[in-house]
């Protein structure tokens, strides 16, 4: 897949320029990032780790003191759009309508252009009857897909989103998500979104980078991420009786119990050493006929990578 | 000018027409404080001065408090709108939006003023009524008068640029514009041609001032007074001076906002 970003050795540092100001802070340290075109890739991390900047920098809203950022799927910059403020990137006191015009006409769109792609993208986001609303008469959740609406206006290549769902409710977040996959799928658009949600980045990102203090710790496909995390953990439910059957069979294993509110059962987790350590434990289970009402290999989720990953190192570099 | 250039004046144009029609009473009461303000000014400089102000100096007194008005539109446009788009959150999507930033600005100025001359038009009209005296003129001096306004307005305008271009990286402008507006009544209502020729010329070159001076006079006279259309060269050259430092001064700050990261900071 042709790469869409590609970000060499970018540092960046915010200085100290005025006594009262904040002390200089190092906001991004010799990022190396390719993000391949027509997917949505998740930049993760927490506060302070230099997603915003990383972004703005793309955007061209902060300028890197060096490095490289280039777009190599594209002859020179690819078409832009972006929500960076969420649902305080459009004119609260005009229409859903005055909106899409003011920000279609300032990027160029022409009127007869502009109408269709606007119905089209209303309708998606479910946004077709707020049309004479004024923007702050809105939802939350309304005013943050009028953004995005607002943002894919002049068919971008290439969507950066900063936090797009941070603050909505569970169902808008869901939505949000669902029109992403969406726009991704049905317009070959390459989104570029941060967030330290990360049930968020799980759900629509089909790779991800880990930041960390300004660097990228470690960036793969979520699939791959899971596989490499990936622990021979297994739960399983059975009778009283039958665990008192195994459990001396048990000894060589590293097993924990879990609560388990029904009366009667048995809940474990066991941690075998390899893969391969499950035959033995089967064989086990079979000889003595244990009926299993749950038997699970447990996943790790992305929220626990993120926690390995970015586990101790310190986060910000003043 | 492109067809893109025309398509972002046609979208500044409506947005402010939009906003103005969504919040008449803002308009309205806005210039009822405006209008009471120079109320408050005429009838107690009246009555200091004994009860009678001339002619002369009433006329003076309107043209050059809405000369002051339309200064305050020109500031205001370049430096306390830039502030709003950034507490408000729209600065930055202006900037991915637009192919630059600055002429934005500019073509910003331009609407915020062509939508002002009204209002100051509306304004005139209430202090000659609540004066009782009209400003009087010669059909031959409307040109000569749009071009001394003109001019002035655009001197101004560079200055609140500047203005604009602090308020990108030091945020918060709005005491600094205060003293601005309220330097420029000094020009606005002081009486320059008292002073020697020298000191006249000097003193013209800062913004706005050479065009009320000509106001003055062009008012003040039957005929065209000689000598103006060379003081409106004058002016020329000191309003693209200054139009031209606000457009350098704007470019650097700009730059310098977004090396600190804070074009989005309010």
């Amino acid at each position: 897949m042709p790469v869409a970003v590609e970000i060499r050795e970018l540092h960046k540092s915010y200085r100290r320029r005025l006594p009262w100001t904040s002390q200089s802070t190092t906001a991004v340290d010799g990022l190396e990032l390719q993000v391949p075109r027509g997917e949505i890739f998740g930049l993760l991390g927490s506060n302070g780790a230099g997603k915003t900047t990383t972004i703005k920098m793309i955007a061209g809203l902060v300028v890197p003191d060096s490095g490289s950022i280039s777009f190599p799927a594209w002859q020179g910059l690819p078409q832009l759009g972006a929500v960076l403020e969420g649902s305080r990137n459009l004119y609260w006191r005009l229409s859903v309508w005055e909106n899409i015009a003011y920000f279609g006409e300032l990027k160029g769109v022409y009127m007869n252009a502009l109408r269709p792609q606007a119905s089209e993208l209303l309708e998606m986001f479910g946004l077709a009857d707020k049309r004479d609303r004024p923007a702050q008469t809105l939802s939350r959740g309304m005013q943050q897909k009028l953004a995005v609406v607002l943002a894919l206006l002049g068919e971008p290549e290439l969507l950066l989103l900063d936090e797009p769902t941070l603050g909505l409710d569970v169902s808008s977040s869901l939505t949000i998500q669902r029109l992403l996959k969406d726009l991704v799928r049905e317009r070959g658009l390459t989104i570029i979104v941060t967030t330290h949600q990360m049930e968020v980045a799980q759900s629509i990102c089909r790779r991800v980078g880990i930041m960390k203090a300004g660097r990228i710790e470690l960036e793969d496909s979520i699939d791959s991420l899971v596989d490499l995390f990936g622990r021979s953990d297994y739960l399983m439910r059975m009778t009283q009786d039958a665990f008192a059957t195994i459990q001396p069979e048990l000894s060589d294993y590293r097993f924990e119990q879990l609560d388990e509110p029904r009366p009667g059962q048995v809940s474990l987790r066991i941690q075998l050493a390899d893969s391969l350590a499950i035959y033995p434990l089967l064989e086990i289970l079979a000889r003595h006929k244990v009926e299993l009402s749950r038997f699970s290999q447990e996943q790790p989720t992305l929220e626990e990578i993120f926690v390995k990953v970015t586990a101790g190192r310190p986060e910000a570099r003043p | 000018m492109s067809t893109r250039w025309l398509k972002v004046m046609r979208a500044e144009y409506l947005r402010e027409l939009r906003t103005a029609l969504r919040y008449p009473m803002e308009i309205g009461t806005g210039l009822l404080v405006m209008f009471l303000f120079f109320a408050g000014i005429f009838f107690g400089a009246r009555q200091i001065a004994g009860g009678v102000i001339s002619a002369e100096n009433t006329e003076m007194l309107m043209i050059g408090y809405c000369m002051w008005f339309f200064a305050i539109i020109a500031l205001n446009a370049m430096s306390i709108d830039v502030e709003n788009e950034a507490r408000q959150g729209t600065l930055e999507q202006v900037f991915i939006c637009a192919p630059a930033f600055l002429p934005v600005l500019w073509i910003r100025a331009l609407v915020k003023l062509s939508y002002g001359f009204f209002t100051v038009m509306l304004l005139s009209l209430m202090l000659q009524l609540v004066t009782g005296q009209w400003i009087s003129f010669q059909l031959a001096d409307i040109l000569p008068g749009i071009a001394a306004i003109v001019l002035s307005i655009a001197g101004v305008t560079g200055l609140g640029l500047m203005l604009g271009a602090l308020s990108l990286v030091l945020k918060r402008v709005g005491q600094l514009s205060s003293i601005i507006q309220f330097s420029l009544f000094i020009p606005a209502f002081y009486d320059f041609s008292k002073l020697n020729p020298q000191a006249q010329a000097w003193i013209g070159h800062f913004p706005f001032t050479r065009g009320i001076m000509l106001l003055r006079e062009l008012t003040s006279t039957d005929s065209l007074p000689s000598g103006y259309w060379a003081q409106i060269g004058w002016l020329s050259i000191d309003a693209a001076i200054f139009a031209i430092i606000g457009s350098l001064v704007f470019s650097a700050m700009e730059r310098l906002a977004k090396q600190d990261g804070s074009l989005a900071h309010y």
